[in-house]
């Protein structure tokens, strides 16, 4: 599994996973959204484009961030427009806890509906 | 015993998550030969996965992960068809539990797993007792 996060703006991070999410590789996920929420960031893009399996393991990680984003003050947005994956989120009924939308511009623009007061546009910082 | 025109695989791993790779590789080269289409194989990968890691996290929880537990996968392949049985030695479970989870809907302990394993197969069944094991048996039939 391969994860990147970039900074968007000044108050929200894209992190990129590509590859298969399961119960062997979701620590590493999970640590890498703990780790963007101990460093300040609330508002999470989740881009799943490059992301070729998802299970239960990986849909528990993407849940339990989104309400730790929550209870930030901020909130998470899903990116994915792959069939299988999205039939995942459809059978589980997660599309809308995850905001779940088929491009990581679209998951951006959605958090920025979510959080009014956010300044937009210093693209292109990279975070880690 | 395999019946006519039947194939029979079985593969047993050991109950480790590195190893829910090999199940999912498994159940797509012998969803192949059964004649599944490629989002028939995408299902059943993702339902054998999710019996596999119930067995992980559930099914030796007694021994304390010591490691010698395994996962036994048998794969049958008919015409058209593919049944999957995901069996384990572990400490079992009251079926009747299951039931209440899924009452209760798709989340909960182990419920939204075993809700994905329902809804991405034709037939699905859990044959389980405390202290007795438990076996998953899954089949999964080729979209025309």
């Amino acid at each position: 599994m391969r994860i990147r996060t970039d900074a968007v703006d000044e108050c929200t991070t894209v992190c990129r996973v590509g590859g298969e999410l399961d119960a062997y590789t979701a620590p590493d996920l999970r640590d890498s959204l703990d780790g963007l929420l101990e460093k300040g960031a609330r508002w999470i893009v989740v881009d799943l484009k490059d992301l070729t399996y998802l299970d239960s393991t990986g849909l528990g990680i993407l849940v339990g961030t989104a309400k730790k984003c929550r209870q930030a003050g901020g909130d998470l947005s899903v990116a994915c427009q792959r069939r299988n994956l999205v039939r995942i989120f459809e059978i589980s009924g997660t599309q809308e806890i995850l905001n779940l939308v088929a491009t990581a511009e679209e998951a951006a623009t959605r958090l920025q509906e979510l959080h009014e007061g956010c300044p937009e546009d210093a693209s292109g910082e990279e975070a880690t | 015993m395999a019946g006519k025109g039947e194939h029979v695989i079985e593969v047993t791993l050991p109950s480790r998550p590195e190893y829910l790779l090999v199940a999912r590789l498994a159940t797509s080269g012998v969803g192949l030969r059964a004649g599944l289409t490629v989002d028939d194989i995408e299902d059943l990968k993702v339902a054998v996965a999710e019996a596999c890691t119930n067995v992980i996290n559930h099914a030796f929880k007694k021994d304390g992960g010591s490691g010698g537990q395994r996962i036994q996968l048998r794969l049958t392949a008919g015409k058209g068809e593919l049944t999957v049985e995901v069996e384990d030695e572990g400490q079992g479970f009251d079926p009747e539990d299951l039931k209440k989870s899924q009452r209760s809907g798709l989340e909960g302990e182990g419920g939204l797993g075993f809700g994905l394993m329902k809804e991405l197969t034709d037939t699905f069944r859990v044959e389980s007792a405390p202290g007795s094991g438990t076996r998953v048996i899954m089949v999964k039939r080729a979209t025309r």
